[in-house]
């Protein structure tokens, strides 16, 4: 019973943290896109960076306007010759607050993706980077409902 | 013997260069154009954060379907006018207004009417030299059924991102931002031109909010203010800017919560904004905008 609940939390692990199997180019787009599921597909963002320091990495930036009443989803698929994963983050441009990530401080764990219910319009940041500043190639999609 | 070797090696050398020169000289004019230069001074980087704030033309063209507003192709750019646009100036902009009305048109399922379309984009694209991003037999053949309107708006949507992304790459964000300009500028004339819609208010607040895109916009617009096109552009665009400021945004910032919906984390935006924009403003936000965009498209 103990060996059967182990299989099964280890099971549920693999679900949420999903790779799709494709490499470092356009196709990585054509795979990732089944993952907004019923959203409407907005944007891609390309993302490569090579290696840089592990509590410095490179980071990446895009500016984005979301509109308030709007539920949007955004999904980060990692390129499969990679081992990286990246880490993508919204911010809101007035007070540079953080209002959701994929990566889960307490179990250290990056997801693929975040739906994010828009209250207020304006100005918010993409800000992405590769755990632990490992070298990466990714696509992060944004698509709203 | 040696005589007529070496004369008709002359005149070979002679038919070869007469051959080359003028066919070559066809491909320079174009590039000569001083948009099609690649300018090592803009901070493409900086480019490249900012241009992906112009908004997708699907986001306000499925606004105006789902308010009610009919659609009205009198209101699209005619396909006519692609033989107008004769400078590279001319064309990466209109590449912009008639991607967005390609979206404008798979938006209200008129997927068979934009074949005329795709083929002006294309044509465009290819006198850019960034026709290899439109996938035009792909997208002529999905056209012939409405049901595909999810995958035409999908590739659309992705080709235009992988040409701004090349563009930027290869030192050419200039045209890059043109036709970002282009499509914004054709997708609020069309929502400025809507008659007898009931929820109108959620149109007119949703153009409001393109003060916020517009001040961006002419960031861009002004990493190229020593082109005389642009800073002829970016005159028009301050006369805009000067209507936009009528609308009044404010915003009340309040810690997101996080709650758990079917298993996914969806994060809740506590914030609020607000949004002042009246029929007056709307409709001289309109005119301007109306004047702007109908210069690039004649």
């Amino acid at each position: 019973m103990k060996h059967l609940l182990i299989i099964s939390i280890f099971l549920l692990g693999l679900l949420s943290v999903k790779t799709v199997k494709a490499q470092c180019d356009d196709r990585l787009i054509e795979v990732c896109y089944p993952e907004i599921k019923d959203f409407k597909f907005i944007k891609h963002y390309p993302v490569k960076f090579k290696k840089s320091k592990k509590d410095a990495p490179l980071t990446g930036k895009n500016v984005v306007v979301l509109n308030q009443g709007v539920k949007y989803r955004f999904v980060v698929c990692n390129a499969s010759d990679y081992s990286s994963q990246l880490v993508l983050q919204l911010h809101q441009s007035s007070n540079n607050a953080m209002m959701s990530t994929t990566y889960d401080a307490s179990s250290n764990k990056v997801y693929n993706d975040f739906e994010f219910v828009c209250k207020s319009s304006g100005v918010y940041y993409l800000i992405y980077f590769f755990q632990d500043g490992k070298e990466g190639c990714a696509v992060i999609l944004m698509a709203e409902k | 013997m040696k005589n007529l070797f070496l004369s008709l090696f002359t005149i070979c050398c002679i038919t070869l260069t007469i051959g080359c020169g003028p066919a070559e000289n066809n491909a320079n004019d174009l590039l000569n154009d001083t948009i099609a230069q690649k300018d090592s001074t803009v901070d493409d980087e900086l480019i490249g954060q900012l241009i992906t704030i112009v908004p997708n033309p699907l986001q306000l063209s499925e606004l105006l379907q789902k308010s009610g507003v009919v659609y009205n192709s009198d209101l699209l750019v005619p396909s006519a006018n692609v033989d107008k646009f004769t400078t590279n100036y001319k064309k990466a902009l209109n590449l912009g207004t008639y991607g967005s009305d390609l979206v404008h048109m798979n938006i209200y399922g008129q997927t068979v009417s934009t074949l005329t379309y795709l083929k002006n984009i294309k044509d465009l694209a290819n006198d850019l030299k960034i026709g290899q991003f439109f996938k035009i037999d792909i997208l002529n053949r999905l056209s012939e059924n409405r049901k595909n309107v999810d995958s035409i708006l999908y590739i659309t949507n992705s080709s235009f991102d992988l040409m701004t992304n090349y563009l930027i790459e290869q030192k050419r964000s200039n045209i890059a931002v043109l036709i970002a300009f282009g499509t914004w500028i054709e997708n609020l004339y069309l929502a400025t031109n809507i008659y007898a819609v009931e929820e109108k208010q959620k149109i007119w607040d949703r153009v409001g909010e393109q003060k916020i895109v517009l001040d961006n916009i002419i960031i861009l617009l002004s990493a190229f203010k020593n082109d005389p096109n642009f800073s002829a552009l970016i005159e028009k665009t301050n006369k805009l800017k000067t209507e936009f400021d009528k609308v009044l945004i404010t915003f009340d910032y309040k810690e997101p919560t996080i709650k758990e919906v079917d298993g996914k984390m969806v994060v809740i935006d506590n914030s609020t904004s607000s949004i002042v924009i009246d029929e007056a403003i709307f409709n001289s936000i309109g005119k301007v905008i109306a004047e702007i965009r109908n210069e690039i498209v004649s």
